[in-house]
Formats: structure tokens, sequence, C-alpha cells
């Protein structure tokens, strides 16, 4: 076996999963300016919900949806619930990041006195490994990436094709202007975070089904990444934090291959060079810069 | 807003002087309830009881709540009987410290049992208040310590490596080294290494992981290429499930697991099932533990009272063979016995009985439990507690010399049970 062939089988299936959960959380902050660090337990309750969908004995792909419209709908009920309350009242941009922190505490506890501490997996069968171009790669991750990939040209021609995707755009540049332009930026922004939210439901149940046992505290111990994917590629933009993700994710398993130990570092090494030359990430042109073509 | 302080002023000033008050009258001079007391007397359990560690809670109150409900039966110590109070480190050392501080002033134990890997930050707090404090840490910074307070009840994780590199070099021709990298799991690297080139065998293989990653597989595959007939490892259930799961499907099956104490906690067991399903985890998953006789006179009477637990406890029977629930049942007991040869509840007066009733002196009757031993010490008799953990001898700095077994999975109890102890002599040689 290449190694670094391998590597690179493997890095794939890290980046799309990747990429799911650091496309919902910039684009979450992309609408409202809110560094949400309660995303990874969302992503937690989407993997728990599609488990409960899973054990009453429907397939795998069904509890997929499943987490994606879990994903959604408490984000939507988080924005209109807990942030957006807040932020009427004025409350700063660090407070705002301790309101998502404690949100997040309240949300990992909330989960392990519900689901307790035990492990879950998903039911399945692995199916066998194909070899192609020399990676080994079984059916599940070939769908995860499938999925990844299918989801985000979703929303690259969501963002980039129709007149929601302008109002997004709009309502993320100025909330004020876009308002009075007449778009409803209230239902705009909660479709941004019902979007982001099933994306980061898809994250959830993706990486709980790579990961083959999970817990209540899964997602929040990724969280940390998909952050560091969302800033690599500026926050805020999209496709940045799509690139974000294949850096990321194709560097910390090359990276194993000569220092397992410290894969995770390596990865975060080169964000910290990559700031350092770009301090705004890689994507410098923000997400409402893009052009798009009038329907 | 001046205005709004001002309304709230009263009610802060009375809310200080309440918790003022309440600290107060928790807090106690010597710690412990002292010979004076005459109500029940509590046992602090400290230990994770919420966050990722929270198994070791659970271990640790079963064999609290065993211990208790089997000295109580006796009639408890002088009259008195014992209470568990358990308090959450939560498995971060921020949180032990204040856990360990509000444990000493709000409940005043005669005696602590925990925290594990917490102990570092916990067992300084507890000892200076002069309170007898048994850990099972196998951390090897406590095999020299001095605190004549501090009782390490399970082995040192230097010895653990020094079985498992044992058990490798001699049951197996490629074994392979896979450890994470965070210290509970590296503590038993080194002494592994040493023993595997002791005996004049090498690892095929030697990797540290960085824990709770998405993905190994890159990792796997080079560990794959050396063609391992056996995995020695020791990783958090998390990494392990991955890890294995993963492995499983690269290379079409495992290579035998030898992996450690962690290895037998229900939570580990949980995880890694789920991952790699019972027939595998029966066929290649083993563990070098603490051993524990599986049988015997103590271990019934254990048996026994960990059953009666059931109403407080979550399907007690997966710790019958539970090395770490053992040590703990154990520790309450020579606790109750140290007292009632001291005459006395006072951890000052009976801290020095509790070698003195596990040591195998001349003359000295070996006794299987409280009850026995309440018995032979009436009639005037020295005692020898030997425990449902086997014999507990402990060495200068206070801990426990035990013996190691090989264990297989028992898919009845769910828990590893021994199959074959491996002899002191291997472990010294």
């Amino acid at each position: 076996m290449n190694q670094l062939t391998l590597a690179i089988g493997f890095g794939l299936v890290t980046s799309a999963i990747l990429a799911l959960g650091a496309v919902g959380f910039t684009l979450q902050f992309g609408v409202s300016n809110i560094l949400n660090l309660a995303y990874g337990d969302v992503m937690t309750v989407s993997a728990f919900m599609a488990y409960l969908v899973n054990a009453g004995g429907a397939g795998i792909w069904l509890a997929m949806c499943a987490g994606a419209a879990t994903g959604a709908v408490v984000s939507v009920l988080i924005s209109t619930l807990i942030f957006t309350p807040f932020l009427r009242r004025g409350t700063s941009r660090f407070a705002m990041v301790m309101v998502s922190l404690a949100l997040a505490v309240i949300l990992q506890n909330a989960i392990q006195a519900v689901a307790g501490p035990a492990f879950r997996s998903y039911s399945r069968s692995q199916g066998t490994s194909l070899h192609l171009l020399g990676m080994i790669l079984t059916p599940y991750q070939l769908v995860i990436i499938g999925v990844a990939a299918a989801s985000l040209l979703a929303l690259h021609l969501l963002l980039r094709y129709t007149r929601i995707g302008k109002a997004l755009r709009a309502t993320a540049a100025d909330a004020e202007l876009a308002r009075s332009c007449g778009i409803a930026t209230e239902r705009v922004s909660a479709l941004a975070w019902a979007i982001s939210g099933a994306l980061c439901g898809l994250a959830g149940v993706t990486l709980a089904l790579n990961l083959a046992s999970f817990d209540f505290h899964f997602g929040n111990a990724f969280l940390l990444v998909i952050v560091a994917a969302a800033v690599f590629g500026s926050v805020g933009q999209p496709y940045g934090a799509m690139a974000g993700a294949l850096v990321i994710g194709m560097a910390s398993e090359l990276a194993a291959i000569w220092t397992p130990a410290l894969k995770q570092v390596v990865a975060f090494v080169i964000l910290a060079v990559i700031l350092l030359i770009r301090p705004a990430g890689l994507w410098r042109k923000s997400f409402v810069q893009m052009d798009v073509a009038a329907r | 807003m001046e205005v709004l302080v001002r309304r709230l002023m009263p009610g802060l000033a009375l809310l200080a002087a309440s918790t003022l008050a309440v600290a107060a009258c928790g807090s106690s001079s010597t710690g412990g309830s002292g010979s004076g007391g005459s109500g029940p007397m509590n046992l602090g359990v400290i230990y994770p009881f919420t966050g990722a560690n929270a198994d070791q809670g659970a271990i640790g109150m079963a064999g609290c709540l065993t211990g208790v409900a089997a000295v109580n039966a006796a009639g408890g110590v002088q009259g008195r009987k014992f209470v568990c109070k358990s308090f959450d480190t939560k498995g971060d050392p921020a949180d032990a410290t204040s856990a360990a501080n509000q444990m000493m002033a709000s409940a005043s134990p005669v005696m602590v049992i925990g925290a594990s890997d917490d102990a570092v930050t916990t067992a300084p707090i507890v000892t200076a208040a002069g309170v007898p404090n048994f850990a099972t840490i196998g951390d090897p910074h406590f095999d020299h310590q001095t605190n004549q307070y501090f009782y390490r009840i399970t082995p040192s994780d230097a010895l653990q490596g020094v079985a498992l590199g044992y058990w490798a070099a001699t049951h197996f021709k490629r074994p392979a080294a896979v450890f994470t990298s965070d210290l509970g799991a590296q503590t038993s690297v080194p002494p592994l290494r040493t023993k595997m080139t002791a005996l004049g065998h090498k690892l095929v293989a030697d990797v540290t992981l960085a824990p709770g990653q998405s993905s190994y597989r890159t990792e796997i595959a080079k560990i794959i290429a050396a063609k391992p007939d056996a995995l020695v490892t020791e990783m958090d259930p998390q990494s392990a499930a991955t890890f294995l799961s993963e492995y499983q499907q690269l290379a079409g099956h495992l290579p035998i697991i030898l992996g450690t104490q962690r290895t037998s906690n229900s939570d580990w067991i949980q995880a890694v099932l789920g991952a790699i399903g019972q027939a595998s985890y029966v066929k290649y998953v083993k563990a070098i533990t603490p051993y524990v006789p599986p049988g015997g006179a103590s271990h019934s009477v254990y048996h026994h009272w960990l059953m009666t637990t059931a109403g407080k406890v979550q399907n007690p029977a997966q710790y019958d063979q539970h090395p770490y629930a053992i040590a703990d049942y154990d520790a309450i007991n020579i606790t109750a016995l140290a007292m009632t040869e001291a005459h006395s509840t006072a951890p000052a007066a009976y801290n020095k009985f509790i070698v003195k009733v596990t040591a195998a002196t001349p003359g000295a009757v070996q006794v299987h439990s409280y009850a026995e031993g309440l018995r032979a010490l009436k009639a005037g008799k020295h005692i020898q507690y030997v425990g449902a953990g086997g014999t507990l001898a402990f060495n200068r700095y206070h801990s426990a010399e035990r013996a190691f077994s090989y264990d297989n999975y028992d898919p009845a109890n769910k828990s590893m049970n021994p199959v074959l102890v491996i002899p002191g002599s291997a472990l010294n040689g």
C-alpha cells in the first residue's frame, strides 16, 4: 500500500465531514456575527436524533435526513429564542460569545441527563472496502464524500443563482439597508440558520458514523477543528471554509504518516502560518462580495 | 443602575452572610466526625461523576455503597453507621480542587476514596486535613510518596507496563504498541518497552496517537504494514472505538488487542462493542488487569453485598470482578476495622492501624469481611484483612502490591474476567 495515496483518500473523508461543519458554522457567523460555541453540541443533538430514528428500524440514510432536520430546527430555535433577544438588548459581541458558551454547557449537560453517558453506535453494515486509484474507501465513506459534495454544491447554487441567495447575502452585508429595500430580513436570517443548522446536523451524523461509537460530548470535542477550518478560509466565507476544511483535513492525514501524535498540531501550525501571511484568512473576499447572476 | 444596586444591596448582604454561616457550620477543625460524635459518619467519594470520565464515579460509588452495606449490616463502627457522600471532580483539575474543598468543608468525612487521575490535586487537600485518602491512581509519581494519610489501593501503572511487556514478549511473536498521548495512557509505556527489551524482544511498531481524532486510518495503514499479531494498547473509549473499527475495516480482521485496566471499564466495553461487534470483541479483546480472585470467602461476601445495591447501582453484576470497585469496597472494610482496633473513629487515631489490619503479622487471624474481623477483634485477636481483591499488602510508601491477571471478556456479565494469574516472579525479574 502506498502510504501517501492512502492518506490522501482518508484525508478526503475527513475533509468532507469537516467541510459540512465548517461551512455551516461560517454561514451562521456570516449572517449573525455570532461565534456560536454551541455548534458542536447541536451536532451531537442531531446525531442522537439520527440514532433514535436508526434504532427505531429506519435505515441510516433516513436517519441522516432526520439528523439534518433536527439540526435545522434546533438552530432556528436557538437563534430565535436565545440569540435574537440578547442582540435586541444590545449585548456586546464578547458577551454573546459567553451566551453561546453557556448554551453549550447547558446543552451538553442536558444531552447527558437525557441520553446518559453511554456510547451509542448506528446500526449498519460496513460493506466491502473499495480500491480506487490506490486509495481504500468503504461505500459509506464514498457516500459521506458524495453527501458533502452535493450539499455544498446545492449551497453554491442557492447563494449564486437564486433570489433567496441574493437576499441572504444582502442581509449579511447590511441588515438595515436590506430591510429598507423590502427584504424580510428576519425570515432570511431564520432561513440562514436553518440551512446552516441542516449542515451542522449532517456534519454531526457523518462524524458519528465515522467515529463508529459516540457519546454526549463528541460534537463539542470536534468544534475546535471546525472553527479552525472556518477561520482558515476567512470566517463568513463559505468557499473559504470549504478550502480550509480541505487543507486542514488533508494536512492532518498526511502528517499522521510521520507524526501521528501531532497530526492536529501540524494542521494548526499551517493555520497559524496562513494567518500570519493573510490575517483575514485565505479567502480575502467576504461572503457578501460575490457576484450573482440576477434571476 | 445606581437605584438597582441600592435595592439589591440588602439581599446581597443577606446572601453573603448566609454563605459565611453555612461554611462556618460545615467546616471542622480536624476533618472527620471525630470520636466524640454520635451520628452517621461520612465517607467522601470524590471522582468524576459527569463528563467524559463519569464511569469512574459510578465504579467508585458502587464500591462505596457495597462496603457501607457490609459494615452497617454488622452494626457499623461503635454503633455509628457509614454514609457515602459523592463529590464531582468533572475530570478537571480546577473542578477537582473545588470539589475537594467543598467535600472537606461540608461533609467532614472520616475517610475519602478517590480520586483517580485527579488525586494529584485532591489528595493534598484531603490529607492536609488529616483524613486518610484511599486512591485508585496508577501514576508512577505516587510510587514513592511519603504522606502518611495517603494509600494507593491499586498497583502502579509502572507495574502494569511491566506486566504488559511480560505477556506481550512471552505470548506473541510480533506485538505492536499503540497508546494515546495522554498522561494516563503513557505512564505504562516506558516500563513496557523496558520489559520487552529485558526479555530480548522488540515491538514491530510503536505508535503514539493523538486522542479523540475523527479518523486513524493513515496510522492504521502504517501499523498493518508491520504485520503485528497483537496490539498492546491503552486508549480512551472514543479513540479505541474509532481506531479498532477502522482497523477491522482496513485489515478485514483484528489482531489480539491486549489492553489494560482501562479495557475493563464499562464505558470502554460499551464503546468498542458497538464499534466492532460482540463476535470480534470476544475473540480479540483481552486485558492485563490487577488480579481479583474470582471466588473465595472474601469475594462471596463482596458479591452478596454488591447485589443488595441493585436499587442504587445500575447493573451491579458488571462490578463483580471489577478491580477498582473491589478496591474501594476493601478500603471501607479496612477503615472500619482500623477504627475498631483503634477504639476510635478519629482519623488521627485510627490512621496508624490501617497498615496493621492488613499486614501478615505472626499470629494474625485472616478475616474476609468486616463482620468476621469485628468478631475476631472483640475476642482479642490480631487480624489480617484479606479482601475481595486478595491480600492487600501496603509497602512503606503505602502502595498496594497486587498480582496481575490475563482477562477475557464474559458476554454474560459484560465484564472482563481473569483467566490466568501472572506470577509475581515474572514481574520482578
